[in-house]
């Protein structure tokens, strides 16, 4: 057992480790220099050689590389060459540093998303399941076609709407959500919520729909065992494996809704901040922002495996063997 | 075209709610009856003669920037998802084929690759590259080629491990002959589905990047930028964003419908397994 | 059984006798397209078994489950009734029925793994039945132990602990009939119980049922396809074909003089493993699905004695003793018919001891495995077939016998050149074969063919029969479109298979179509080896001995050197010269066919040929011509 958490871990380690190297390579092997991209075109050659030996951009690309994994795993990510600069008369003090700058908006998204995400996995399973057993009648379908519109729209869209009617309409919420205050959440996670439960539901509905047409469920059925005992018994237990796949496939969606939603809103996360950091060319800061974002969606995945691994007899079994 | 007849009604009015709005992308340059980029006067001016949409925020015909804001997103999702395609497709192929080791790395790759959200991929390339038509087209294609990739892979496995295709095999069949004769052919319809779906929403993609400013540039016409231009106003002149907001609401439900049918239809020819 | 309106009076009389009374069953699909099965009834009484008979698509699954009430989705129960302990289980409101199912009437699926729970241990799936149904049982652990011994299981607690997948398929199956036993029912239904087991498992676990069956006084209504099987366990029978009971009575009467066509052909196209053997013969067409049921007896599009009237019309119920019903109209022309059997004829079979046979394939001390890349490439410890050597002559049929596990696929598929043997080597004809196919010459490759195992597999649903019997021509020969074609044709022929076939797709056809192309294929290439891995397992009886007559028919016309993989000694004995018995990757036995099964040396032969549910003393149908 304990090889497989080993193996899993060392697999999640390469996956981040080939993810933390495609952004160095994005930001740094394409064309486009830094350095220009600070100053400006017309920058004097003499001032972008000197940031170019501040940011180190003269070493070869792989010593680069490492120096920077070596530093962030101390969890120094560079400095920012955006924020915190003053006016470059003094080069020897760069922007502040960028896991400084991180630890704020990380906590706040932390915060949007658990709260986002607690209220999408319970909804999801309460009415996927609820209208996989009903599945064909009226309130399924209704369901469905209200589901099919929240889908249809994008984040920004929905979040427009909310804003419209909740921020004009009837003023009861600020559109927007500088500070962290529970009212201030409540429209950020409702957009993030609504756009992505109508995609959750319908495959966690596709999902159950499935176990209810296998055999041991017909079987069970006909040794009389009755509905709702059928539903805790063999329906959950066998549908919880595919549907903890469908939340780990849905955090990239996920990340994606929170980067538009926090922009929408103005809140101070790390999407906004991503954004931001991509608008100024800020590259250390758009660098260590993209490694916890795409790192989310293998950390998610292999949250979900564990879990999987525990609650199935059969793996465990497999596993040890 | 005789498989239209064996579509459901779902399907049909999805397919064409997308062709509807792929029309509106293409056609609508040459319907706009003003110049979409012209300062015409105050902005978010309520509707007037010659302009049935008013103005938006900067003073222009929101009517004529709605008809043109679609076709840059159109036309790069459309070249980024074949450049992407055709290489997932290939790769997805070569891999199934292939299987052992090399397919158990490319397919770790592409888990990788598509473990970056879309968009924080293409904000990436955009941070690295900015954003032009080019940048924008590799980014998606960034993006569709590991996702088209596990696609055919996932859909090419049953063929592979097929008596039919060891038969060719011991027949000596080449790699090229199995992976397009004998495999491609399974793939090709979850592969065509993949495609009408990937298409617009390549073009969400774009609009929403437009939207945080990162896709395409003022004083280019884009929905995704229109309804970020114009979103503070919308208790004000609300007829700026509606057309956009409209357009890509039935993009994507007309998808969903789609697939929604295709769901059905399947179920439905389905002979019962009465043995 | 009588049940027809023609004894209104008995009726109650027997109303009240009668444990288990079916009436007009009729089941469709939801949206009344097609119906599934139509007018089925009978009787049962306490303690009494009855089997129900039929190939693919008779709808004898649909039955069983209508007995408990149940549809599948998208089917209905539209009419008919069926009287339990004199209560109809179809009028019951859903609450009761489920009282009823699994506590007086239970049901053990055909699939034992999909049947059973696999997130809860044995131990809870039994006491949950209890719990449900009989909460009153003052001691439960004591019953789930006694049941557990019933079907001759370890009825200790870390048995019981386990989970189904820890469980071999036997035992799973075991499980299901211990389910179905535990609240001590008034009717048990089986449906194909041992479908997918080993032929020494099956015998086995046919045993347990008879126990079973005596010890409990359970009343007992058997599904199967296998005559054998069923011919072992019930005493009355139903002959199922298109969704009805076409033939009905007691079993030793139907298998010893059947009345009906459908069920005579049935007969004559059984393998037989007892001495007076003949050779199956095929029952022509294919089984009728039933959104395809012609109006009229369903049997009438391949039945050789049909009249005018069995196209236009069902034929009625008609008795022929207090315990016998058919509905036939022309039974007296069925009856006077002598079947033209052939017996199995030695000769023909035989490899001649004489010298002139040349040795065509050499197999010399095989052993082949499934090493993954852990072990060292040469390590023996997963070796599936073990110093396996045999010849097979010029000409001649030798068959590779062996249950699942035995080795027997994998060192087939070694000759063909996909599988890499480990050490050991092949001759064909005067050469040593290349391990990998890929190695071998292009001319190597078209000598030796194979035709795989599953029909629905084996032929790509995206080429039409024509491209893929083409391809094999236009990859080894050089011919002129209008030569390839004309051969085209020609090979549909030699296969029976009409020219209108060239545009069609695999979906459209049946299993024993599909099969038949596949052979075409492999034809195509002019090969003088034929490798058939279990070519007929996967099809229904009566299209199988098609299949072995167009084998032996290519083996006599063109002297084609064929070996035949099977895991049923009965189908092998009317093709083959020689049987090659394989277990856990040994042979155990080598010889003639004949000697095999009149002299089998090898106790585990023995064990296989004894595990063959035969016919009993069946008469029908009568002495082959020799």
């Amino acid at each position: 057992m304990i090889n497989y958490l080993l193996r899993r871990i060392g697999l999640v380690a390469a996956s981040v480790g080939a993810l933390t190297a495609l952004v160095f390579l994005a930001t740094n092997l394409l064309p486009g220099n830094p350095a220009i991209a600070i100053l400006g075109k017309d920058a004097k050659p003499e001032k972008v050689l000197i940031i170019q030996e501040a940011l180190g951009l003269n070493e070869p690309i792989l010593t680069r590389y490492v120096k920077w994994i070596g530093n962030a795993l101390q969890f120094d990510f560079g400095r920012s060459v955006t924020q915190g600069l003053d006016g470059f008369s003094n080069v020897g003090t760069l922007g502040t540093p960028v896991s400084e700058l991180i630890i704020s908006p990380l906590k706040n998204s932390a915060i949007l998303a658990s709260v986002s995400l607690i209220l999408l996995v319970i909804l999801t399973l309460l009415i996927g399941t609820y209208t996989a057993l009903r599945a064909g009648s009226k309130i399924d379908k209704s369901i469905q076609i209200v589901g099919l519109l929240f889908i249809a729209l994008p984040e920004f869209v929905l979040g427009a709407i909310l804003i419209v009617i909740f921020c004009f309409a009837l003023p009861i919420l600020p559109a927007v959500s500088f500070t962290i205050t529970p009212t201030n959440l409540v429209l950020p996670v409702a957009t993030l919520l609504l756009s992505m439960i109508g995609v959750t539901m319908r495959l966690v509905r596709v999902g159950v729909i499935e176990v209810l047409k296998t055999n041991f469920v017909i079987t069970a059925r006909l040794r009389g065992i009755p509905e709702r005992r059928i539903i805790r018994k063999y329906l959950l237990p066998s549908a919880l494996a595919p549907t903890l796949q469908i939340f780990a496939i849905a955090a990239g969606l996920f990340v994606g809704g929170m980067v538009v939603v926090e922009y929408l809103f103005g809140y101070p996360g790390i999407g906004s901040g991503f954004v931001s950091a991509v608008a100024g060319r800020d590259y250390p800061l758009v660098q260590a922002y993209a490694v916890i974002l795409g790192g989310t969606y293998v950390i998610a995945n292999f949250i979900v495996d564990v879990i999987t691994y525990f609650t199935n007899p059969k793996l465990r079994s497999l596993m040890m063997s | 075209m005789k498989f239209l007849s064996k579509t459901s009604l779902s399907t049909r009015v999805g397919i064409t709610m997308v062709l509807f709005i792929f029309c509106i992308s293409i056609f609508g340059s040459f319907l706009a009856p003003n110049d979409p980029n012209e300062f015409i006067g105050e902005a978010f001016a309520l509707p007037f003669k010659g302009f049935p949409l008013g103005l938006d925020s900067y003073g222009r015909d929101s009517l004529s920037r709605f008809l043109v804001g679609g076709r840059y997103a159109l036309m790069i999702s459309i070249v980024g998802y074949l450049f992407g395609a055709m290489a997932g497709l290939f790769l997805g192929l070569f891999s199934v084929y292939s299987r052992g080791k090399t397919d158990s790395a490319l397919a770790w790759f592409s888990e990788v690759l598509i473990g970056f959200p879309s968009l924080v991929l293409m904000l990436l390339l955009v941070a690295a590259l900015g954003p032009s038509f080019w940048v924008l087209v590799l980014a998606l294609s960034m993006v569709n080629l590991p996702r088209v990739f596990r696609l055919v892979r996932s859909a090419a496995q049953a063929a592979r491990e097929s008596s039919y295709v060891e038969i060719a095999e011991s027949r000596g069949e080449g790699k090229l002959f199995i992976m397009f004769r004998e495999i491609s052919p399974s793939v090709m319809p979850p592969f065509l589905v993949d495609a009408g779906v990937r298409i617009p929403a390549s073009i969400l993609l774009v609009a929403s990047l437009s939207f945080l400013g990162l896709g395409i540039q003022p004083p280019a016409s884009d929905w995704g930028l229109i309804i970020s231009e114009n979103r503070m106003a919308l208790t004000i002149n609300p007829l700026s964003v509606t057309l956009p907001i409209l357009s890509l609401a039935i993009l994507m439900i007309g998808i969903n419908l789609a697939l929604d049918g295709l769901q059905e239809k399947r179920k439905d020819s389905f002979k019962l397994g009465i043995e | 059984m009588a049940q027809s309106e023609n004894f209104p009076a008995s009726e109650k009389i027997l109303k009240h006798s009668n444990l288990l009374r079916v009436e007009k069953i009729q089941v469709r699909d939801n949206d009344s397209r097609f119906t599934i099965i139509d007018d089925i009834s009978f009787d049962l009484q306490s303690g009494q078994t009855f089997g129900i008979v039929g190939e693919s698509g008779s709808g004898k699954t649909t039955l069983a489950m209508a007995l408990l009430g149940f549809s599948r989705e998208g089917t209905k129960i539209t009419s008919g009734s069926v009287h339990l302990e004199g209560e109809n289980l179809l009028s019951l409101p859903t609450n009761v029925l489920r009282n009823r199912r699994g506590n007086k009437i239970t049901y053990v699926p055909q699939d034992p793994s999909t049947g059973l729970n696999p997130n809860v241990r044995i131990n809870e799936s039994l006491r949950e039945m209890l719990d449900i149904h009989l909460p009153e049982v003052s001691n439960p652990k004591d019953r789930i132990a006694e049941v557990l011994e019933m079907t001759q299981l370890p009825s200790n607690l870390e048995f019981q602990r386990k989970y189904p997948f820890q469980l071999s398929g036997g035992q799973q199956q075991r499980i299901a009939i211990a389910l179905a036993l535990i609240c001590k029912p008034k009717i048990i239904v089986m449906d194909e119980p041992t479908t997918g087991l080993d032929v020494t498992t099956q015998s086995k676990l046919i045993l347990v049922i008879q126990k079973l069956i005596k010890e409990t006084n359970t009343a007992l209504v058997y599904v199967s396809h296998d005559l054998g099987v069923v011919r072992s366990i019930v005493d009355q029978v139903a002959v199922m074909y298109g969704g009805r009971i076409i033939e009905q009575g007691n079993v030793s009467d139907i298998f010893s003089k059947p009345t009906h066509p459908y069920t005579r052909g049935l007969l004559e196209a059984v393998p037989r493993a007892t001495a007076r053997a003949f050779r199956p013969k095929a029952i022509p067409g294919a089984a009728v699905e039933p959104w395809d049921l012609p109006p009229g007896c369903p049997f009438a599009p391949r039945c050789s004695f049909k009249s005018l009237e069995c196209d236009s019309k069902m034929p009625p119920v008609q008795l022929l003793s207090d315990n016998r019903m058919v509905r036939c109209f022309n039974l007296t022309e069925a009856s006077k018919y002598k079947p033209d059997l052939i017996a199995l004829d030695r000769k023909l079979l035989e490899a001649n001891d004489s010298v002139s046979r040349s040795i065509k394939l050499e197999v010399v001390e095989i052993s082949a495995g499934y090493n993954t890349f852990r072990e060292k490439k040469d390590s023996s410890q997963n070796d599936v077939v073990n110093a396996v050597s045999f010849n097979v002559s010029s000409g001649d049929c030798v068959s590779i016998v062996g249950e699942s596990g035995s080795g027997k696929t994998t060192m087939l598929r070694c000759i063909a050149g996909l599988h890499q043997p480990r050490k050991g080597s092949i001759r064909f004809g005067n050469e040593i074969l290349e391990n990998k196919s890929k190695s071998r010459t292009l001319e190597m490759r078209r000598r030796i063919q194979m035709v795989p195992q599953n029909p629905d597999s084996s032929l790509n649903p995206h080429t039409s029969i024509g491209d893929i019997i083409k391809r094999p021509i236009d990859l080894y020969f050089k011919l002129s479109p209008q030569q390839s074609e004309a051969k085209i044709e020609e090979l549909l022929d030699r296969v029976h298979l009409k020219s209108n076939f060239l545009t069609r797709y695999s979906r459209e056809l049946s299993g024993g179509e599909k099969q038949r192309v596949a052979i075409a294929r492999a034809l195509a290439a002019d090969p003088e080896l034929l490798l058939c891995d279990e070519v007929v397992s996967s099809l229904d009886v009566a299209v199988q001995a098609g299949i072995l007559e167009l084998l032996q028919e290519l083996r006599i016309k063109t002297g084609m050197t064929i070996v035949f993989v099977s895991h049923d000694l009965g189908v092998v004995r009317s093709i083959a010269s020689k049987v090659v018995v394989m277990k856990d990757g040994v042979v155990v036995e080598s010889d003639l066919t004949h000697r095999i099964f009149e002299s089998p040396q090898n106790p585990y032969t023995l064990e296989l040929l004894s595990a063959i549910p035969n016919l009993g003393k069946s008469d029908y149908p009568g002495e082959p011509q020799k």
